[in-house]
């Protein structure tokens, strides 16, 4: 079903949307949860989560790209259940893997006991992104939104993955410089 | 929230146009343009060598090593010799049919192995033609071009002139 279909249904409350958009977008939605939390159980319950607030937030809101808004949606509900749950125990794949890169650079000139806001960042990172180049911010991408290994976005771009590594590694130098620039370091 | 952190979690305001763009899986047309670049590039080539000047005359004896001579003398089930002898100087002059000289290639563009030139060499004289792989891979055929066209109709080969 198109997305504008979909979205009527939200509109009009009828409850085939949710149905609709599990069909349409359930796996993709299990898949960005998945990648964070690498667990079957708590990817699913993410999921069902998506489909919750998603019916909570449309109407009012009509998206544009309801596979982007729904997988913001997922992605902010597993990173809340990764922290619920590294605070019992560490180990959360790929997230801590690419949070450990980001500190890797950015903990040099960072004040260790400074606290940042992401709603403020938000904005400097979309514009540190609009100033990429097309494929260093599709791998950067990949890699800190949806937590994919090197080696998975390798295999999507065709790339090796010596070449995705390099192509980080510069981005979140670069990032570290926009953020100098803009005064968070 | 540290600032690897508060970025990590701000990721989650990101414009959805690059979460779109990004699901683009571009590893094909990667291929698709290393191809067209190799394509290009042999096309370059064969270019370079059809506008490079054409050796004038003959090219008998001290063009060729004589391990090349050698090589068509034994690899002939005709009279090498006289083909040979046709090429090598004027058609008119030896009263005979013309001779072309041409690489095959393959789908690819690229040049065929020996082992397979030696097929349609065996494939040419099947038809009736006079056909002769040369030690360098190239083949010599005793005909015009529009028969040789026809006879590798059949085939996914193409080829370049080397010398008619």
């Amino acid at each position: 079903m198109e997305d504008r279909k979909i979205l009527d249904l939200y509109f009009a409350r009828n409850e085939d949307a949710i149905r609709e958009t599990d069909r349409k977008y359930g796996h993709y939605c299990f898949s960005v949860a998945w990648h964070i939390l690498f667990n079957n159980e708590d990817s699913q319950e993410c999921v069902n989560d998506t489909w919750h607030q998603t019916w909570q937030l449309i109407p009012p809101q009509r998206p544009n790209r309801l596979q982007y808004f729904l997988a913001r949606i997922t992605r902010g509900f597993a990173l809340n259940r990764l922290r619920t749950k590294t605070r019992e125990k560490r180990g959360g794949g790929e997230y801590d893997a690419a949070l450990s890169e980001l500190e890797g650079v950015l903990s040099a000139g960072s004040d260790p006991a400074a606290e940042f806001a992401a709603k403020e960042l938000a904005d400097v990172i979309n514009r540190f992104l609009k100033g990429r180049k097309d494929r260093d911010r599709n791998i950067f991408v990949r890699r800190y939104f949806y937590l994919e290994s090197p080696a998975e976005i390798a295999r999507r771009y065709g790339l090796s993955e010596n070449n995705v590594s390099v192509i980080l590694s510069r981005v979140r130098t670069q990032l570290k410089e926009h953020l100098q620039k803009e005064g968070y370091l | 929230m540290k600032l690897s952190e508060a970025i990590m979690e701000s990721l989650n305001d990101i414009d959805p146009v690059y979460l779109e763009k990004s699901e683009k899986e571009y590893g094909k047309s990667f291929g698709y343009r290393r191809l067209s670049a190799l394509i290009l590039s042999a096309a370059a080539v064969l270019l370079l060598f059809w506008v490079m000047p054409k050796p004038a005359g003959n090219m008998n004896s001290a063009d060729h090593a004589p391990i090349a001579s050698e090589e068509m003398k034994t690899d002939s089930e005709y009279d090498g010799t006289a083909v040979m002898e046709t090429a090598g100087g004027s058609a008119a002059d030896a009263g005979a049919e013309a001779v072309i000289v041409i690489r095959l290639l393959d789908e690819k563009g690229q040049l065929l192995p020996y082992e397979e030139v030696q097929k349609v060499q065996t494939v040419l004289r099947e038809k009736g033609y006079e056909a002769e792989v040369m030690n360098d891979g190239s083949l010599r055929f005793s005909g015009s071009e529009e028969e040789l066209q026809a006879c590798l109709e059949e085939t996914t080969y193409s080829y370049t002139l080397e010398q008619q």
